[in-house]
């Protein structure tokens, strides 16, 4: 057991710190505006996206001919980008499902055309994605998708309907799983497509939350049209490309960049202030019970996150425990907003506002706006009862 | 940076892990409880054999993994349940050797280390009656005074030691309240000894829960993958299925936890005292509810005593009290927090 960093570790530390102030000012207006925005829409986010890859830190896992900083595989440098990026209000690796999602999917399954098209504009956040996976009929059992993709000539003709597609009003693209082998078994008659969306066969409508925002969509297809050349990987092994996307998916959900123990400490902080009777939540041995509870989870989950990082960086597994982590996180998550709650007078009824994932809320508003966002939290990317199965079933090893 | 054991002690938990199996067989705990909880004498001298009461006994260099080492064996203990009082001889010992007069502490050293004496420890005060791991069996009570730092060494196998009331509850640790006899053996104030002991004693009894706690999930997930009802078995239920991943859900991250808290007492780091005491209170928590999931998904084999659970379920009994209630540690953390006071503001986001 060894918590020290190396001289080179505390070096590279100390850059990053040097690389945020020198960039002090954008960084500042960056954490601000992406409270109430998405921060790859963010107008100077690419400028700033730009820097980050140059220094090393944004794209370390993609090759520079794709615009990325092309980076050796190092566990323990990307915990201290973590650390150091979510200290500032950043996140840990350029944002949203094109650079998230799609581009590492592409880079292992992509052939090199699709390469060097997609990744280059994807990594300098010129391109925004959306992800075609989810319908009204296969949520959780996605397998049972049936939006169809019918060759004519050297193109897809695309129909049926997608939904829950966050940022499908803002992407230029969607990556769509689509029902290419009728007659083949239910896995293996699936083909990953990319789909332009400014086209007249896509049409996007978009859905109001219980949060008040419209983050997601239903997007229709009707005859939208697809080149051949974006089918990636092969016809009907999409489902196996569509997983590698679901894993990058779940493992950045999961991440622990210490925001729990922040939002924890916050809560601390509101327990022991006095409200307008002098009385303080604290006091409360059931408050103070749940907000030990929570530091303690907060804490086992950031040590859990070491403990994953370390034995991958020795090239060992930790299966059972990589799996756990979004069941894990979501469920602090909803716990710190109930506890919240728990101590929360007629502020519970503020409108929620200007909360985003990653950030520890500043006001009522936004407290409530994180009570409401992490219900969405245990849905996407996979249920919690979904990632109970998964963690009962691959991790434990109980009988399907 | 690397937030994992040593090669070294996924060896000794290894060894342990075998040793503990072959010997505390669910044949030979029973046999045990039918015998009353008596501690097997000759079976504690075998265990000395593997160096396990020398664990903390001897001071050594600051940054040496001295908690963490006896930690991961306090793992493997709780894993199989194993009876007698191994925890608190460890205890014991880490006071003893660290006694500043050397008087008699070499012979209790070797005598405890060997197995051929049997210690219990407690916190307590002079002259008050304290509940003490063990106490019929054992031949050396430690006392330490949390508040002024004051460690006694009592013999309880001498004339006029007043043995209270029993807690027979858990028979692999028996314990009674016991009015030691005046005067001690030994009473020595020794400084800046008394937080790491309650530190270290936190840090182990964590770890025997963590232990288990992770083997009531092992032995729910075995029942519930060959246990056959409907012509299935009954592990495919949604209804179980989940149960069993929400069991290994509270108590899989707990691992790092205890792991820390351990580190953090063996380098000094400042929040070490916090972690452990955070520790003891959430994983103890989670052992006694995690034993009581695993008799309901046994069903009514789980509530016999022939079976296996309800001595996990009464050690997570013991560890969640001793040797101080969880209760009293979520205060004791509250406490602490409330009196840091708020933080100038910007300065936790």
């Amino acid at each position: 057991m060894d918590m020290t960093f190396s001289a080179e570790y505390e070096a590279l530390r100390s850059e990053i710190h040097a690389f945020l102030g020198d960039n002090a000012e954008l960084v500042a207006e960056l954490s601000d505006q992406s409270r109430t925005s998405g921060l790859q829409y963010v107008p100077r986010f690419p400028e700033f996206a730009a820097l980050a890859v140059a220094a090393g830190y944004y794209g370390r896992n993609m090759p520079r001919r794709y615009g990325g900083a092309e980076r050796p595989y190092d566990a323990i440098a990307a915990l201290i980008i973590r650390e150091e990026f979510g200290q500032a209000g950043l996140p840990d690796a350029l944002p949203g499902m094109g650079p998230r999602l799609l581009a590492p999917t592409l880079l292992a399954h992509g052939n090199d055309w699709q390469k060097e098209v997609f990744l280059p504009p994807t990594m300098a956040m010129k391109l925004h994605w959306c992800q075609g996976y989810s319908e009204p009929e296969a949520g959780s059992d996605l397998a049972s998708l049936c939006t169809r993709a019918e060759l004519d000539g050297d193109e897809w003709v695309i129909n049926g309907q997608k939904v829950w597609t966050t940022g499908a009003q803002h992407a230029d693209y969607m990556f769509c799983l689509c029902r290419t082998e009728p007659g083949a078994l239910r896995h293996e008659g699936i083909s990953y497509i990319i789909i332009d969306m400014k086209q007249p066969g896509v049409e996007v409508r978009p859905l109001r939350q219980l949060t008040g925002d419209s983050e997601f969509n239903e997007v229709f297809l009707t005859d939208a049209r697809a080149p051949l050349a974006h089918l990636v990987g092969q016809r009907g092994a999409g489902w196996k490309v569509a997983m590698t996307t679901l894993g990058h998916e779940r493992a950045s959900m999961g991440a622990g960049d210490g925001t729990y123990g922040r939002q924890v400490e916050a809560l601390w902080t509101r327990a022991c202030t006095p409200d307008a009777d002098g009385l303080r939540a604290i006091d409360d041995a059931g408050v103070a019970r749940d907000l030990c509870q929570l530091e303690a989870r907060a804490a086992a989950n950031q040590f859990t996150q070491y403990r994953i990082l370390s034995q991958a960086a020795a090239g060992q597994g930790t299966r059972t425990v990589s799996i756990m982590s979004k069941l894990v996180g979501s469920e602090i998550f909803q716990d710190i907003a109930r506890c919240h709650a728990q101590m929360a007078a007629t502020d519970l009824l503020e409108t929620p506002a200007g909360f985003r994932l990653g950030s520890v809320p500043g006001n009522p508003a936004a407290w409530n706006a994180l009570y409401l966002r992490s219900l969405g939290y245990a849905i996407a990317g996979g249920t919690s009862n979904i990632q109970r199965r998964l963690v009962a079933e691959r991790g434990l090893g109980l009988p399907r | 940076m690397k937030f994992d054991l040593s090669d070294e002690q996924k060896q000794m938990a290894e060894t342990l892990d075998r040793y503990f199996a072959a010997v505390w067989d669910s044949q030979r705990l029973h046999a045990h409880l039918a015998g009353g909880g008596v501690l097997d004498r000759a079976g504690w001298r075998k265990m000395s054999e593997l160096g396990l009461f020398y664990m903390v006994s001897e001071p050594t260099q600051p940054g040496d993994p001295l908690a963490l080492d006896a930690a991961v064996c306090a793992e493997q203990v709780g894993r199989h349940a194993v009876p007698g009082p191994v925890v608190p001889q460890m205890l014991a010992m880490a006071a003893i050797g660290r006694l500043q007069s050397a008087g008699h502490r070499d012979t209790w050293l070797a005598a405890l280390g060997s197995g051929d004496a049997v210690a219990s420890f407690a916190f307590g005060k002079a002259g008050a009656p304290v509940l003490a791991p063990c106490a019929r069996d054992a031949d050396l009570l430690v006392i330490v005074d949390l508040a002024d730092g004051h460690i006694w060494v009592h013999d309880l196998k001498r004339d006029g030691v007043a043995f209270g009331a029993d807690r027979n509850l858990d028979l692999t640790r028996r314990a009674s309240v016991v009015a030691p006899a005046d005067p001690p053996l030994h009473a020595e104030h020794v400084p800046g000894l008394r937080g790491w002991l309650r530190d270290l004693s936190r840090v182990l009894v964590a770890a025997d829960a963590f232990g288990g706690a992770s083997r009531c999930v092992e032995m729910a997930t075995d029942y519930a993958s060959s246990r056959q009802q409907f012509g299935q078995p009954i592990g495919r239920f949604q209804g179980l299925k989940f149960q069993i991943a929400d069991m290994a859900v509270e108590v899989e991250p707990w691992r790092a936890l205890w792991w820390y808290a351990a580190h953090a007492i063996d380098v000094g780091r400042p929040d070490a005292s916090r972690m452990a005491c955070l520790a003891k209170a959430v994983i103890t928590e989670s052992y006694a509810s995690v034993g009581r999931r695993t008799v309901e998904v046994f069903g009514g084999i789980g509530f016999t005593w022939d079976a296996d659970v309800h001595i996990f379920l009464k050690r997570a009994m013991f560890d969640l009290v001793w040797p101080q209630t969880a209760h009293a540690l979520y205060a004791e953390a509250a406490e602490e927090r409330a009196l840091a006071g708020i933080p100038v503001a910007g300065q936790t986001a």
